[in-house]
């Protein structure tokens, strides 16, 4: 049994939301079953607007004969909203603009670069190189310790597979501040161990650990920072650059 | 130091030349109208333009595009258009999360968790599968034309015309292309400037918050008042407030893409199209319920 507001019409709150702006029915004068209804006519239009947008990127544009009008529509848009306050550019994404333009030395065959911030961790670039075809995906299961929201990653891997060996890099979220780091190798068909992993925070060696019987190390308390993981053993080396951005302390 | 054309250009040309001062000087002037653009022009969500800022970056910072630059069109024209091609690229090849069990096996057979076992929890799952499901996008077609051009009209601030609701358009009226584009373009510069859809998001979220408060304070009473309360209905009450979470999440993320839905007036549309003003309610009534029930149906799979 619904419980309307006196302001409520009961049968008309549907058609009120469509009516004319200033004439409309205010939000707030409704009972919460009719702002509920009006939620989902909003969704339901936010719905319509996604799909729409999608069709215009997948479809629409394809249509050759109308590129250029459309590109002309989108530019006029763009033109007549720079007035409009903009939205500011995040701390991560500053902090990461200021890490590329300073590099200096060449990124190791596979690095990656992952943001930390309250709802997980997501991976804003990495290297790939041919030989190595990494495969990276991200499992959407809860963290470990903290709360997040369970669309959002929480661990990250990476895989390495090459015919000689196979690695992965799992990278967790430990907290609002720190990942976790587990490295796991296994040997190919004629693949070898590599049988030490050392830890370094920008040129300073921070800590070097011997693989375990299943074959993985793991670093924990990794905060903001670059890490250079370097799996040595038997005259080889194979190095993994890991860059931690805080998505909003300026640590 | 940068407002004047010519100053611009050889700032450009600079950048064209790989030089690394005037990259970080252009990324300093310009970093937010990157960000801001995939927001404000396709509605996306700041993750997503996250996301699109460090694949333009990355394109841009080595200067090689900058070499498109001529200097004879507006800056901000090319370099909307530049930053257009490369969101669509960037649509077409994003890829999709792929999710992976948190179970492995080693080379003897043996499967190791590498993960935390943890239950998923069913809503979140259901949840993706009705968003993404193809048959919501066979509804959306199901849209009757004219209903569909009369849609695109009323929100037109967000939406574009394609080539047959075009055609549509100018067998019914006999505008031409141009008239027509015109049009559209006059609509949204007045949408532009309506502050009026910003201030109803706020008042739902506000009057949202005030009904948590209310729910929370029907606990409170209960559970001084009475001692004994009933455990199912402290249960309900606990779920009302945890829906009314959930709406303020989702109308915070619409209010950040700046959905709060700009409707055109519906004296425009029916300049535009020729139809009585009317009528115009009632479709986008229908349109909207039509595709409220084919979500339903999507979420009680």
């Amino acid at each position: 049994m619904k419980f309307h507001k006196e302001n409520c019409k009961e049968n008309k709150v549907r058609q009120s939301y469509f009516e004319e702006i200033g004439t409309e029915q205010k939000y707030d004068s409704l009972c919460g079953e009719c702002q509920d209804d009006i939620l989902s006519l909003d969704e339901s239009l936010i719905f319509i607007m996604n799909g729409f947008s999608d069709q215009y990127f997948s479809e629409d544009l394809r249509d050759l004969a109308y590129f250029d009008h459309f590109e002309k529509m989108d530019l006029h848009k763009a033109e007549i909203l720079e007035k409009q306050k903009k939205t500011e550019l995040p701390i991560y994404l500053k902090k990461y603009m200021d890490r590329e333009l300073s590099l200096k030395d060449e990124k190791a065959e596979i690095s990656a670069i992952v943001r930390l911030g309250k709802k997980g961790i997501t991976l804003l670039s990495h290297t790939v190189s041919e030989f190595l075809n990494p495969k990276i995906s991200f499992s959407l299961q809860p963290a470990m310790r903290a709360e997040t929201d369970l669309l959002t990653p929480a661990v990250m891997k990476i895989q390495d597979t090459s015919e000689e060996n196979f690695t992965e890099y799992q990278v967790y979220k430990e907290n609002d501040n720190s990942v976790y780091l587990s490295v796991k190798f296994e040997p190919g068909k004629e693949g070898f161990d590599f049988d030490q992993v050392n830890l370094k925070k920008g040129s300073r060696f921070i800590l070097s650990s011997r693989m375990n019987e299943s074959g993985t190390v793991n670093f924990s308390g990794l905060e903001e920072g670059e890490y250079r993981i370097e799996l040595k053993g038997k005259g080889k080396m194979k190095i993994f650059d890991l860059c931690v951005i805080h998505e909003e302390s300026n640590q | 130091m940068y407002k004047d054309s010519v100053s611009i250009y050889q700032l450009v040309q600079s950048c064209a030349q790989g030089d690394l001062d005037a990259l970080k000087t252009f990324f300093e002037i310009y970093s937010e109208d990157i960000y801001n653009f995939p927001i404000k022009v396709f509605h996306l969500t700041e993750d997503d333009a996250g996301d699109f800022f460090i694949y333009a970056y990355e394109r841009l910072r080595s200067g090689k595009r900058f070499h498109t630059y001529a200097g004879k069109s507006s800056f901000k024209t090319w370099f909307y258009s530049v930053l257009r091609n490369m969101l669509i690229d960037w649509k077409r090849t994003k890829k999709e999360i792929q999710t992976s069990p948190g179970v492995k096996v080693n080379q003897d057979g043996v499967e190791y968790s590498s993960i935390e076992a943890e239950p998923d929890k069913i809503r979140e799952l259901k949840k993706e599968a009705s968003e993404e499901s193809g048959r919501f996008y066979e509804a959306l077609k199901d849209i009757k034309l004219e209903n569909r051009v009369i849609f695109k009209i009323s929100y037109i601030y967000y939406l574009n015309l394609n080539r047959d609701e075009m055609e549509y358009i100018r067998n019914k009226t006999g505008y031409t292309d141009e008239e027509i584009n015109r049009k559209v373009m006059d609509m949204r510069e007045a949408l532009s400037d309506r502050e009026i859809e910003n201030i109803k998001a706020e008042e739902k979220i506000t009057s949202i918050y005030r009904n948590i408060q209310q729910l929370k304070d029907s606990i409170r009473k209960d559970g001084s008042d009475n001692v004994y309360m009933l455990g199912i209905e402290k249960e309900k009450l606990q779920h009302a407030i945890d829906k009314k979470y959930d709406q303020i999440r989702r109308l915070q993320d619409k209010r950040d893409r700046g959905h709060f839905l700009a409707r055109t007036p519906y004296k425009m549309v029916s300049a535009l199209l020729q139809i009585p003003e009317g009528g115009i309610s009632v479709t986008l009534l229908r349109i909207a319920e039509k595709i409220e029930k084919k979500m339903k149906e999507l979420d009680n799979l």
